[in-house]
């Protein structure tokens, strides 16, 4: 079933919710592409990135999009979100890793990542040349793991955001994870506030009873913006093996599958909190991104659509622009929050 | 910084060839002109959510003159049947050619162990002689047997092995087109339908034991027939390439899903690291669960 053309009449103007509010700081490292001459404006603001188009890469969908650049010029992307970064580095699950469900897929990679010392020295660099922002998403077992890696990342030059990766399992509360307590998540934004003056975004899971809750604690904590969803957490069995196919048993759905929750949850977060909300599941066109941006999202990732079309974002960012001035849109900030 | 490697590529055709088994030809002149025998190719048919993911297919043949290259496929599941569905003239997405190739060796003896779908990038070695398209300076300056574009192996002594294995007679491939390569052919099944009965490694001990000198093994297979090749072969000290194959959700080394563990501790990436490795850098143990 195609939405193409089932997008709802266009609102009146000013933009909704998600509390866009002037830039009091300089837009940290920026790659706004040559815009004007009667080109609808595609530019929206998360805390203090500027980005060019609301179209980021989800993590762990693109690397550090050393793949990607040979299908499109990466600096056209609103904003590159990497790849997991853990304090040590990480080899991953063992066994099998991905598997594909009807319109999805789930994954247990195990956070596979080579730590934050070879993301400074080496892999950060090279992310220099790029013009686009850049995004560090990252993972801790402790309230210390996200503050040190934080201060990492401030030091460094290049990281124009972190995303907070709260999925993780919370070794000092025997192992319950982060993103289930509206406590623990405040805690970790907080930690990670007090290290950096970056735009701080904190990463929603959806494996929880209001998603809203968390929301509104890492917003009073200190995050500039909140990000979902995350996978949903999903298994698959083996018939012949009898097993799970998963090394991990459990992995994290996502896909077109998970499109209409991670829908419905934006729209909840995005009435819940004023800061920016950054709409992430199942999204693969302009169609799905625009819907996004209706139920209150500023911006959008875009995850597994990659894995199956990798010029997924470009198309999406195309797609808006074609969008805006089919419909007479002279900024697309106009529709966010239309649907709310 | 963007070499153009995806495509709308048009089928050419798509025939039966072996119980199951299909091969397909499309038409993609820049991959026809850049692929090696062992890389592969991203196929996806339609832009529907069921499959969902596009699947990796090595590259069977490739004739940059007709700007064609054919890939086999065993209809298995949902994404292979799909491709079943197409009709010349139909199109689908691809990129590619992506992953390593096999090394060609300079010189000696080279035995290609193929299993059920695995023979593809077999048939393509032996048949490109080991070519090297491109720019790539793969052929070394070779001694005595040497092999040069314009050598193919047919054209130079020694003729290579191939040691083709199937479950049964009626699941065989590429028999045919490894004999019109050049290779000299040995087939092995499951229940003895055709050729030697049992499995393929027993073929390959039994031509390692009548000589190992300046040999090199290429395989494509299951992955058990693959880690019962390294064993084999690190017994007779013979220096082995494997084509690995493992589920892929991208292809091209971003989502980590296709994982092997290396010997030397952590994973390989099949698409990106691989799919070709020596046999003793995999761990194979581990690789069992």
């Amino acid at each position: 079933m195609t939405e193409r053309g089932t997008c709802p009449p266009l609102p009146p103007l000013p933009t909704g919710a998600g509390g866009q509010e002037p830039v009091a700081t300089p837009p940290a490292p920026v790659g706004r592409g040559a815009g004007g001459g009667g080109q609808p404006a595609l530019a929206v603001t998360i805390g203090k990135l500027r980005l060019a188009n609301p179209v980021m890469t989800a993590s762990g969908c693109f690397g550090w999009g050393e793949a990607y650049e040979r299908f499109f010029d990466l600096n056209r992307l609103g904003a590159l979100v990497g790849k997991a970064i853990t304090r040590q580095p990480r080899p991953g699950n063992r066994g099998t890793r991905i598997c594909e469900t009807p319109a999805g897929m789930l994954n247990a990679i195990g956070l596979q990542n080579t730590g934050i010392e070879d993301f400074t020295a080496r892999i950060l660099p090279r992310l220099r040349g790029l013009s686009c922002p850049i995004v560090a998403n990252i993972s801790g077992t402790s309230v210390a793991d996200y503050a040190f890696l934080a201060r990492e990342l401030s030091a460094a030059e290049g990281v124009a955001a972190i995303e907070i990766n709260v999925s993780c399992p919370n070794v000092g509360r025997g192992g319950v994870e982060f993103c289930v307590e509206p406590g623990a998540v405040a805690e970790v934004v907080a930690a990670v506030r007090r290290e950096t003056e970056r735009t701080v975004i904190c990463k929603l899971s959806p494996n929880v009873t209001d998603i809203a809750a968390i929301a509104r604690a890492a917003e009073a904590a200190g995050a500039d913006a909140v990000s979902l969803i995350n996978t949903l957490v999903g298994m698959a069995i083996d018939l012949k093996k009898r097993r799970p196919v998963l090394g991990n048993t459990t992995g994290g759905l996502s896909g077109p599958a998970v499109k209409p929750i991670a829908l419905r949850m934006v729209y909840d977060v995005a009435r819940a909190v004023s800061v920016p909300v950054i709409g992430i599941g199942g999204i693969a066109s302009a169609e799905d991104a625009l819907q996004f941006l209706m139920a209150g999202a500023t911006a959008v990732q875009v995850g597994t659509a990659n894995f199956f079309n990798p010029m997924t974002c470009p198309q999406i960012i195309d797609d808006l622009a074609a969008y805006c001035q089919a419909e007479g849109i002279g900024d697309l900030r106009e529709i966010i929050g239309a649907a709310l | 910084m963007t070499d153009r490697i995806q495509f709308e590529a048009s089928v050419a055709a798509n025939r039966e060839v072996a119980r199951e088994h299909f091969r397909m030809s499309l038409h993609a002149p820049a991959v026809a002109a850049a692929a090696r025998p062992g890389q592969f190719v991203m196929l996806r048919p339609g832009a529907g959510t069921d499959p969902l993911l596009p699947r990796a297919y090595s590259v069977y043949a490739a004739d940059p003159e007709a700007g064609r290259i054919d890939v086999l496929y065993r209809v298995v599941g949902a994404g292979t049947r799909a491709l079943r569905r197409l009709h010349q003239g139909e199109t689908l997405s691809l990129w590619g050619p992506l992953g390593n190739h096999f090394i060609p060796a300079p010189s000696g003896r080279l035995i290609l162990v193929g299993g059920g779908v695995g023979v593809p990038p077999l048939v393509f070695l032996a048949g490109s002689g080991g070519r090297a398209p491109g720019d790539s300076p793969a052929i070394r300056p070779g001694r005595g047997t040497a092999r040069t574009p314009d050598h193919p192996f047919a054209a130079v002594p020694p003729r290579p092995l191939a040691l083709v294995g199937a479950a049964t007679a009626e699941y065989l491939v590429g028999v045919e087109d490894l004999a019109a390569a050049g290779a000299e052919v040995r087939v092995a099944t499951d229940d003895g339908s055709a050729g030697a009965r049992g499995f393929v490694t027993a073929l390959l001990e039994e031509a390692l034991a009548g000589g190992r000198d300046e040999t090199t093994v290429y395989a494509c297979g299951p992955l058990p027939m693959l880690a019962a090749v390294a064993r084999v072969c690190a017994r007779a000290a013979v220096p082995c390439q494997l084509a690995l194959e493992a589920p892929m959700a991208c292809g091209v080394g971003a989502c980590l899903g296709c994982t092997v563990p290396r010997a030397e501790g952590g994973f390989a990436r099949v698409c990106a690291d691989g799919p070709v490795f020596a046999g003793p850098a995999i761990d194979w143990e581990a690789l069992h669960d």
